[in-house]
Parts: C-alpha cells; sequence; structure tokens
C-alpha cells in the first residue's frame, strides 16, 4: 500500500512536468503486463464479442434505418413532386379560367354589340316607317284641304251671284238679272 | 489505508465469477459486452416505431448512422458502402467503450493496447487486403506515388513503407495513450485530494476543493476526448481504406 502511494505521488509529479506514457513505462503499467494471460486473452472475447455486434448491426439494425431513412427520403420526394403536380395543375386551371373569362367578355362584348346595332336598326326601320306614314298623311292631308279649298273656291262666284243679288233687291229694288249679274261679276274678279 | 495506485484501475481479472475463470472471461469483457448490448439496444429501440417523423431515440439511431454514413462516403467514395457496417461496428463499440469507461467503477477496456492493438492490426490488414484485391500487386504503386522524380524515389519509398507501416502503432498507441492518460490523471487529482485531507486536516480539505475542481474539468475534457478518439479512429480506418481503393 506504501508503494502504491510513493508510486501516485511520483506518477502525479511526471504527470504534471512531462508525457504521461513515461510515469508508467515499468512493468507496473497493467497494459503491458502481457505474463498476465488475461491481458491478450481478453481479444479473444473482443473478437467473439465485436463479430456478434457486427452481425446484429450489418444484418438487422443498419438496414433497416436505412430503409426508414431511404423510405422517408422517398416520401419527402414523392410528396414535393406531388405538391409539384398539384401547382402545376393549379397553374394550368387558373389559366384556363382566365381564359374562360376572356372568352365570355368578349362573347358578351360582341352580344352586347349586336344588340345596340340591332336595336339601332330597328329604331332607323321604325322611325323610317313612321316618318313614311306620317308622309303619306301630311301628302293625304294636303290634298284633302286643297280638295276643300277648290271647293270653296269654286263656290265663291255663286255666294258673290247671291251676294250680290240680295244686295241689289235691297238698294234697288228689282230682281237683277242673273245672267248680267255674273257676267258683272266675273268682269269685276281679278 | 486508501487504495491509491492510479494504475489498479486496468488491471485485468476474470468477470462473471466461477464460469468466466473458467472461459478466460474477463472484466473489460465484461464491459464489452454492456457496450455491445447499448449500441445494439439503442439501435434496436430507435427501429421499434420505424416512424416517418422519429422521436428521440430513433432520431438517436438515425443520427449516429448518418453520422457514420456520411463519414465514410465522404473519406471513401461510393465504393465505401461495403465498409459501412465495420465501421459503423467500430465506431460505435469504441465510443460506447470510452463513454462507459468514464463511470467510476467501470472498466475502459479502450485503455488496454492489447485491445486498441487488435482493432488497429485487423484494420491494417483489412486496407491491405482491400488494397490487394483492387490493384492485385499494382498496389505496390502505392508507395511510388507518380508524378515524383526517379532520383527522389529511393528515398520516398523507405519513407512511405515506414509511414505506412507506422499506421496500425499510431492509430493504436493514440486511443490506449488517450484514455489511459485520462483516467491515470483523473486517479492521481482523486489521490491528491485524499492525501490533502489525510495530512493537512481541515487546511487540507480547504486545498483538496482545487484538486476537486480540476477533476471536474478534466471530466468534461474526457467527454471530449472519448468521442474524439472513436471519431478518430474511425475516420483514419476511413482514410486507410482509401487509400487502399483509390491508391492516394
Amino acid at each position: 500500500m506504501l508503494c502504491g502511494r510513493r508510486f501516485g505521488v511520483t506518477a502525479a509529479a511526471t504527470m504534471i512536468t512531462g508525457f504521461p506514457a513515461a510515469a508508467f513505462a515499468g512493468e507496473q503499467l497493467p497494459q503491458m503486463d502481457f505474463a498476465n494471460p488475461y491481458t491478450s486473452g481478453q481479444v479473444v472475447w473482443m473478437v467473439v464479442i465485436m463479430v456478434a455486434l457486427y452481425y446484429s448491426l450489418s444484418r438487422r439494425a443498419l438496414p433497416a434505418i436505412g430503409g426508414i431513412i431511404e423510405n422517408r427520403r422517398s416520401r419527402i420526394a414523392a410528396d414535393l413532386n406531388a405538391a409539384q403536380e398539384a401547382k402545376v395543375a393549379a397553374e394550368r386551371t387558373a389559366a384556363e379560367l382566365n381564359r374562360a373569362i376572356m372568352t365570355a367578355r368578349q362573347a358578351s362584348q360582341a352580344l352586347i354589340a349586336e344588340a345596340i346595332a340591332n336595336a339601332k336598326r330597328e329604331a332607323q326601320q321604325e322611325s323610317a316607317h313612321l316618318n313614311g306614314r306620317l308622309a303619306t298623311e301630311l301628302a293625304r292631308a294636303e290634298a284633302a284641304i286643297e280638295a276643300a279649298r277648290q271647293n270653296a273656291l269654286a263656290a265663291l262666284p255663286l255666294i258673290a251671284e247671291d251676294v250680290a243679288d240680295s244686295l241689289v233687291q235691297r238698294l234697288v229694288g228689282v230682281e237683277p238679272d242673273r245672267r248680267a249679274l255674273a257676267k258683272a261679276l266675273k268682269s269685276a274678279q281679278i | 489505508m486508501v487504495e491509491m495506485d492510479p494504475l489498479s484501475q486496468f488491471h485485468l481479472q476474470s468477470g462473471l465469477g466461477t464460469l468466466g475463470r473458467i472461459i478466460d472471461f474477463t472484466n473489460s469483457n465484461q464491459m464489452m459486452v454492456i457496450a455491445a448490448l447499448i449500441v445494439i439496444t439503442v439501435m434496436g429501440i430507435g427501429l421499434r416505431r420505424a416512424a416517418i417523423v422519429p422521436g428521440r431515440m430513433q432520431g438517436l439511431a438515425e443520427l449516429s448512422y448518418e453520422f457514420v454514413h456520411n463519414m465514410v462516403i465522404d473519406t471513401i467514395g461510393e465504393e465505401g458502402k461495403r465498409f459501412f457496417p465495420f465501421v459503423f461496428t467500430l465506431f460505435s463499440f469504441i465510443l460506447v467503450g470510452n463513454l462507459l469507461g468514464l463511470f467510476p467503477y467501470f472498466f475502459a477496456f479502450t485503455s488496454h493496447i492489447a485491445i486498441t492493438g487488435a482493432l488497429a492490426f485487423f484494420v491494417f490488414f483489412l486496407s491491405l487486403i482491400v488494397g490487394f484485391w483492387h490493384h492485385g500487386f499494382r498496389f505496390f504503386k502505392f508507395f511510388a506515388p507518380s508524378g515524383v522524380p526517379a532520383w527522389l524515389l529511393p528515398l520516398l519509398i523507405p519513407i512511405e513503407v515506414v509511414s505506412f507501416l507506422s499506421r496500425p502503432v499510431s492509430l493504436s498507441v493514440r486511443l490506449f495513450a488517450n484514455i489511459t492518460a485520462g483516467h491515470v490523471m483523473w486517479e492521481v487529482f482523486a489521490g491528491f485530494m485524499l492525501m490533502l485531507v489525510s495530512s493537512l486536516g481541515a487546511l487540507g480539505v480547504v486545498a483538496a476543493l482545487i484538486p476537486l475542481g480540476l477533476n471536474i474539468a478534466l471530466t468534461a475534457l474526457e467527454f471530449l476526448v472519448a468521442f474524439l478518439q472513436a471519431y478518430v479512429f474511425a475516420i483514419l480506418t476511413c482514410l486507410y481504406l482509401h487509400d487502399s481503393i483509390h491508391l492516394h
């Protein structure tokens, strides 16, 4: 025990001042004690343990973990792919929608323009028809007026004859000769 | 009397009682079994639900899978896929072994040069076999890189050979020395605390706070080292395999 203690002190001194292996380079280092059969014998059991570890890792654990990681990677890749496809599809649908809106707008504008043109044409036809009717009415009315005037004008000498006849009777008191009266009236007319 | 030998923690004994003595099963092998069971349990629990959105344990399993997988593919290239289970086994075994060794009274099997040496030499011979498998005897061109002037070759080839042969040594000693040094430092500082208390009394209790603080800081460092050394071992394995397949 005393020896061990003294060794500890010297070892510590060497540890602090120099390379540690120098302190234990003697026979006392158990790692270098190859007289102990366990020193090399432990390697045999290590080989057994490491072979068992290697087999359980390489046959079971590592391929399984690699599979999990690969599975996740492909899942993420597939998800990203699906998202990309969905995005493309959404963009295509949006473009189609825009195109549909565009054509609908153009169609509706064409319809509106056609409706306006139709309305204009119909209004024109209507007004033309109306104007025509009005013109014929007007012409007919004018003709009627003209006829009435002609009638009135034709009746005027007779009325003048009657007026002159009655005037002469009142003023003179004789019945004038109708034929001379008409002649006189005729000459008096301008 | 307090046991204060900082090296006794590395002492190998038989584990599993009488049965262990019969089959030469050591206390380090016990920790290896626990480490392997932890690795399998973490991976197994992570797998149980196999959810698209992972939970915590599945996240841990997948994180470690992808960490090592990326390391293997980035370092070796696509041909490295075949070595992924091996590198994963190596990395997880060393990492969990390092972390288990951090617990008091647990055995850090990565602190044994026999263990790290066996692993390093396995990696070394694996890279040799892979090199000859891929290139046949043209693998020796590895030691004479193309584009080097001929007069330099007599100097360069021995250097390349020596650096190639020293690979398993540096690989094993790096891990072994890091883990051993950390664990020894812990016990040395803990021993300081006991010595201060036993020799200086009340003053010693106050003074012992200094090594205590150092040990706390060391714990954080050892966590880093546990991860880092497992990573270094795995990435160097990948690098050696890359060299064997691609010849530089």
